[in-house]
């Protein structure tokens, strides 16, 4: 009756010590659960407070022209079309330096297109670019506006082939080198793509 | 030499304190990212309308509602009724309401009292905006300084503080 008393005894005791352990078991579960929840919350918070984000490899490429009642690029849209995509402010370079690019780069490459977006009246112009090497728009979507500033603020310029983004270079001061990498790169696509062509045929 | 029974029960508390230190760094991380924003300012100047109109704001309004949505929201659709309240409240306190898509062509024209569409904007509306999500919604006062911000649709308590917001920034003018 005694052993009997004792063994009942024991079984309790052993039950009694493994509740510690289960309770010592489920909190380090639950700090577990909860720093990852944390570490979750963290993260996004650094990500929505970060200025530095990565350029979309696409864009929305739609806006209104500056100095015209129309939509840019309206109607006459073409896939096969590559768009240099560059801010104007007072902070960045000038429409002049712009202009050198673009004739640079349109004397080496083909069917590309110069777009800047202005953020301020005063660094437009007063009117539309007379040998039209550049468009001028006053606003686009807001999400290519998101894509062009953080760009900006990068110090690059955005090259667009259709919606896909082909490269964002480094604006700098010189035009020269500037419409070197452009027209390299718009070369350099076209090449691939007529090998393939070839290929396919 | 600790016996097992003191090592458990040291154990027991310093679990404890840790998952008492986590959960008071959740709440705060929870409050951080809700009340992001605050006053910051948008840039929410100038546009151009749905229609091809120029828009150039309204600078006397005592408060501007910037709502981020698009016409394949589904989740905007299931938020319209509390949304229709927020621009109820908004047209009360004589406040704009701006609805924006994040790209051009995801927003039908809708004419109402009170509520301008845009199709592009003249400025960067900035990080705040990022990740494009819709819907989204955004109070600012007369200075474009954020106030209010929420991510997704409304529950009614925070359509209850958008809308105190809102009469709050009117009664300041």
């Amino acid at each position: 009756m005694a052993n009997s008393t004792n063994q009942t005894g024991a079984g309790i005791s052993e039950r009694a010590s493994l509740v510690p352990l289960l309770l010592l078991n489920a909190l380090a579960c639950m700090a577990a659960v909860i720093a990852v929840l944390d570490f979750r919350a963290y993260s996004k918070l650094r990500e929505v407070r970060s200025h530095r984000t990565e350029i979309p490899r696409s864009g929305s490429l739609r806006g209104q022209e500056a100095f015209a009642n129309s939509e840019w690029p309206g109607e006459r849209y073409d896939y096969s079309r590559y768009v240099v995509l560059f801010l104007l402010s007072p902070d960045a370079p000038p429409l002049a330096y712009w202009r050198e690019v673009a004739i640079r780069s349109l004397s080496r490459a083909n069917n590309v297109e110069f777009v800047a977006v202005c953020t301020a009246r005063n660094a437009c112009g007063d009117g539309p670019p007379v040998d039209n090497v550049l468009t001028i728009l006053s606003s686009m979507d807001p999400f290519q506006m998101r894509v062009l500033s953080v760009a900006a603020g990068q110090g690059r310029a955005l090259l667009y082939r259709g919606p896909m983004l082909q490269e964002a270079p480094l604006i700098g001061n010189s035009a020269e080198l500037l419409a070197g990498v452009i027209s390299q790169r718009i070369n350099r696509q076209d090449e691939k793509e007529r090998v393939i062509n070839i290929k396919n045929h | 030499m600790l016996s097992t029974s003191r090592i458990i029960s040291r154990a027991l508390a310093l679990a404890i304190a840790i998952n008492v230190a986590l959960g008071v760094t959740h709440l705060v991380l929870a409050h951080e990212l809700s009340t992001h924003g605050r006053g910051e300012t948008l840039a929410l100047r100038s546009g151009v309308t749905v229609t091809g109109e120029r828009w150039s704001g309204v600078p006397s309004a005592p408060c501007h509602i910037l709502r981020m949505t698009s016409d394949n929201c589904e989740f905007c659709k299931d938020d319209e009724v509390a949304y229709a309240r927020l621009r109820a409240a908004a047209a009360r306190s004589h406040c704009q309401v701006v609805e924006v898509a994040p790209t051009a062509g995801m927003l039908t024209e809708d004419a109402r009292e009170g509520v301008v569409q845009l199709r592009y904007i003249d400025h960067d509306l900035g990080t705040l905006i990022e990740p494009f999500i819709t819907p989204h919604t955004i109070i600012l006062d007369s200075e474009q300084s954020v106030k209010w911000m929420r991510r997704g649709t409304f529950d009614q308590s925070a359509l209850t503080e958008a809308i105190a917001e809102i009469d709050a920034l009117a009664r300041i003018l």
